[in-house]
């Protein structure tokens, strides 16, 4: 057994470990789509979202926001938690027409099972899709 | 890569989804194209 010196307590300080493996979470996220996308509304048709906005939800699962990077096997699980918002929210929750509770924020959860580019710098994923209870779109899924 | 550092990394994205819509909305799909940015914050290594 080494003798715990105050070299040794240095050295082992200053010691650099690379990890084969990394726990991360996932902070400051946001994401646009500018064209936005039409939105079914059930049985009165549909609308145009607008632009569509992600961000980082505050309120999700402690499951979410949250990932593993594996590098020698060159793989990165990820489970994000984000809200959607477009203007169309808006429109509808102030038409009149339905409950204005069904458009909050839209909530979603996305995993993804990826695997990394050669240089590290990017990821292929390969995920899932679900939008959670509160909004009209709840139960949509996709990937 | 920073995060195997022990470093916070930025990373920029560009994804597509193909959303499904529940049947009493019509059973129908939409392509949502989708880019952004997110920081990835290593919280342990090993």
């Amino acid at each position: 057994m080494e003798t715990l010196t105050r070299e040794v307590v240095k050295a082992n300080r200053s010691r650099q470990v690379v990890p084969d493996r990394v726990v991360f979470r996932v902070s400051g996220l946001y994401g646009v789509c500018p064209e936005g996308a039409k939105v079914p509304l059930g049985p009165t048709g549909s609308v145009d979202s607008g632009s569509v906005v992600l961000t980082i939800d505050p309120d999700a699962d402690p499951s979410c926001n949250i990932g593993v990077i594996e590098f020698n096997e060159n793989k990165l699980t990820v489970r994000y938690g984000v809200l959607a918002v477009f203007p169309a929210l808006y429109q509808l929750a102030t038409s009149g027409e339905h409950d204005p509770g069904l458009f909050g924020p839209v909530r979603v959860v996305a995993t993804d099972d990826c695997t990394l580019t050669p240089n590290l710098m990017g990821w292929r994923a390969l995920g899932c899709l679900d939008f959670l209870p509160g909004s009209l779109w709840s139960g949509a899924s996709g990937g | 890569m920073r995060l195997r550092e022990g470093r916070p990394v930025q990373v920029l994205y560009e994804t597509r989804f193909l959303i499904n819509w529940p049947e009493h909305l019509g059973d129908e799909s939409t392509h949502v194209k989708i880019f952004g940015a997110m920081v990835l914050v290593p919280a342990l290594g090993g």
